[in-house]
């Protein structure tokens, strides 16, 4: 889903959500809506899939309004709920664990890479996890080979062998970030990878909602 | 010691204190309150209660017979199709999941939950019932002998064993394969969602609980007639319900023992003991019985059974305008019904790593021609008696039941050796049977934990005990039928809502893995902008910092 921010009488995007329970719960970046300010006024449209080759553009979206239920900033991980609620039909298994694969595993990456352009195409592409790291306060970071875009941010990662998500699209990995108390601030370091985190704390907030996580 | 190993010294001296439960609150209390409530009941108006009984089981018989009737049809309907569908490829556990149990030992497990009790009690004692009481035929004929093993055919044939395949199946494909907790409201999923985990699914597990214990009950005193009147046969120490309740309250004793004691490799090693000995007192008929008469009876029963299986599993009574199949076909119905929860919950746990089609043709097929043979063997043997032998056993079966057995031995050589052994199987039978009985309730009212604590299990235990004790007292026979009429009526309607759902949850399963909105009431249709995303790696990224580093100042040194 494109997660958008209404303003007036237009639709802003901020980034992707995907759907992870048939009561209507979406995931996506706490990075995308921290602020807060934003909140009131969250929205998700789907994408059009009445066509094989979609229309790179959607002129008009008849939104859905989102409410943010729990927020794991400290993962960077936000649980969406239709408001009103919505019932949705979604695939039977859905979450993954990460731990179960080896680095080098398949798996896709899936977003709306371009929709800040408003290119509305979910956009996914194939890549390996490079490396599953944890950060100076815990976090646990899938590394994949490939390079997201601004609107993938809070899209899913999906093992291929499975079909289940494993995680969520935080950006593009900086090592910079990582230790930057040893490093100054306008250093960069621009790789052609990305950061993925774990899909287990989705799944923790799905479980503090009192959801089944299936 | 270090902390780690410490803190898991102290939860397992937790989990091993005696007094510890862990219950659903309100699944537990209601149904022990429902149940103890009835037993009280029971107590209190026990001169009046037998024809409260009768009313009772007079009153559903009439109005919801037809329902029980239909239910169980349309549940071997739904199994049978599952069986050629395509969802019969579907694996427990997962698509990549190996059976726990060799198929020989899976076998041999579903033969030990087929056999139980109740066939001790009826193998013989029906037959002969049907053959002096024929519904269909003029009693004591040919034709009344082959009706009646027709009719016995149909009460513990395909439909009692649909019902336990659909809910074993039921509950392993939504333990094994979803990860939902081992309790019945977890078949409910795909209908109910989240809400199993509310009110509506307290309110099914509540059913299946109360379902389970009269079901178990139902068999207890049926067992312990059965176990009364083989030790009067035997030492003459008569028949009474005062007896009965001592040996209730005796075996009883016995099971509740083998609970604290966790003596499960002792149970299981008793209970493989005792399938063999049932086994041989089995081959023991066969060979020393009308051997000739028993093998081509048990051909032409199949396929008088099969021949006849949709007019019989659909007749009402309709046109006779008669009440025979209260306490035949609606008392099993309803028996099999409220047993359902027990066996179901059993053959799932042995039953990881098969097929959907292996499952239904292992758990319909397989019990049910084991069971045909031992009726055959013991019911035919009957019949050869009375109708070609010396006769006499039917007019004392009309007069007791639960004797049937014990009169079929005398008539051949070592009958007290085989009677001490029927009543040995049996006893052990009750042993195993109220062992496993309250560990399936103690499941469902923990909340579908699959090892709660010891305490629990020995509350229900007592509980099946003094339930059917009380039943005994209060109603005998009539009231046991009672139980598990009343018990399964309510349950009935929650297997045809579980049909429903396993087949939306198998679809679910099996189906293009999808997501897809609902249609939904559009709102205002609002414009999409070109916006501005954050720039460089973006994303706010706090959870990856240490400590930061002031900014460089300007012109500093690299």
């Amino acid at each position: 889903m494109m997660l958008m921010r209404r303003e007036g009488k237009q639709v802003a995007y901020l980034g992707t959500a995907f759907v992870v329970h048939r009561d209507g719960y979406m995931l996506t970046a706490a990075s995308l809506i921290a602020d807060g300010s934003e909140t009131s006024e969250l929205v998700v449209a789907p994408a059009d899939l009445s066509q094989v080759f979609a229309p790179i553009t959607i002129e008009a979206v008849a939104p859905l309004k989102v409410v943010v239920v729990q927020m794991d900033r400290e993962h960077g991980i936000a649980l969406l709920r239709f408001d009103p609620q919505l019932q949705v039909e979604v695939p039977d298994r859905i979450i993954g664990n990460p731990e179960m694969y080896f680095d080098g595993s398949s798996a896709m990456a899936l977003g709306f890479s371009f929709a800040h352009y408003r290119i509305h195409n979910a956009i996914g592409r194939s890549t390996v996890i490079s490396a599953r790291i944890q950060t100076p306060n815990g976090t646990k970071l899938m590394l994949i080979d490939q390079r997201v875009h601004e609107g993938d941010v809070g899209g899913l990662l999906v093992c291929v062998q499975d079909e289940r998500v494993i995680g969520l699209i935080l950006g593009r990995f900086d090592p910079t970030e990582l230790r930057r108390d040893e490093h100054h601030d306008d250093v960069q370091i621009v790789t052609g990878m990305s950061q993925v985190v774990s899909i287990e704390y989705g799944a923790a907030l799905m479980q503090a909602e009192g959801l089944t996580v299936t | 010691m270090s902390e780690t190993d410490r803190l898991n010294t102290d939860e397992l001296e937790a989990e091993q204190k005696w007094y510890s439960i862990d219950v659903h609150p309100y699944v537990f209390f209601i149904s022990a309150a429902l149940i103890i409530g009835t037993v009280l009941f029971t107590i209190i108006n026990h001169e009046d209660v037998l024809g409260l009984f009768e009313q009772i089981q007079l009153f559903i018989a009439e109005t919801a017979g037809w329902f029980l009737v239909l239910t169980m049809n349309v549940i071997l309907i739904f199994v049978l199709a599952l069986l050629v569908g395509r969802y019969g490829d579907v694996r427990l556990g997962g698509e990549y999941a190996v059976p726990e149990f060799t198929m020989r030992a899976w076998f041999a497990m579903l033969f030990s939950a087929g056999m139980g009790i109740g066939l001790l009690f009826y193998g013989v004692a029906e037959p002969m019932f049907h053959f002096v009481v024929s519904p269909l035929a003029e009693p004591g004929t040919a034709d009344a002998a082959r009706v009646a093993m027709d009719l016995t055919f149909l009460h513990w044939g395909l439909h009692p064993w649909a019902v336990y395949s659909m809910v074993g199946l039921s509950l392993a494909f939504f333990c094994f394969n979803k990860g939902l907790p081992l309790s019945i409201r977890s078949v409910f999923y795909p209908v109910l969602g989240e809400r199993i985990y509310g009110p509506i699914g307290n309110l099914i597990d509540i059913l299946a609980t109360i379902a389970t214990l009269f079901g178990v009950a139902t068999s207890l005193g049926l067992g312990v007639q059965q176990v009364n009147a083989g030790l009067d046969h035997l030492f003459d120490i008569g028949q009474s319900p005062g007896i009965q309740v001592a040996l209730i309250a005796g075996i009883t004793m016995l099971a509740t023992w083998s609970v604290v004691a966790g003596l499960k490799a002792g149970i299981r090693r008793l209970s493989e003991i005792n399938l063999l000995l049932a086994v041989l007192l089995l081959l023991f008929v066969l060979a020393l019985g009308p051997t000739l008469f028993i093998l081509n009876a048990f051909g032409e029963n199949i396929g008088y059974y099969v021949q006849h299986l949709p007019q019989l599993a659909t007749w009402n009574e309709t046109y006779e305008g008669t009440s025979w199949q209260h306490g035949w076909t609606v008392f099993y119905w309803g028996w099999w019904i409220a047993w359902s929860p027990f066996v179901g919950m059993f053959i799932a746990r042995v039953s990881y790593g098969r097929t959907v089609r292996e499952f239904i043709l292992g758990v319909l097929f397989v019990p049910t021609l084991i069971t045909f043979l031992w009726i055959t063997v013991f019911g035919n043997s009957a019949l050869n008696i009375e109708l070609l032998g010396a006769g006499g056993m039917a007019e004392a079966v009309q007069d007791n039941i639960p004797v049937a057995l014990f009169l079929l031995f005398e008539n051949f050589p070592l009958a007290q050796v085989t009677s001490g052994l029927a009543v040995l199987v049996i006893i052990t039978f009750f042993v195993t049977s109220s062992d496993s009985g309250s560990m399936v309730i103690d499941i469902i009212t923990a909340g579908g934990n699959p090892d709660p604590p010891v305490l629990q299990r020995l509350f229900w235990a007592i509980l099946e005990g003094v339930v059917a004790a009380t039943l005994l007292v209060g109603g005998g026979l009539v009231a046991l039928q009672t139980a598990a009429i009343a018990t399964g009526l309510p349950f009935a309607a929650v297997l045809l809502f579980m049909c429903y759902s396993l087949r939306k949850g198998l679809a679910e399963y099996s189906g293009p893995q999808g997501f897809a909105l609902p249609p939904y009431e559009h709102g205002r249709t609002l414009r999409t902008t070109v916006t501005y995303p954050t720039p460089g790696t973006f994303g706010r990224r706090r959870f990856l910092l240490g400590r930061r580093k002031p900014k460089r100042p300007a012109g500093g040194a690299q």
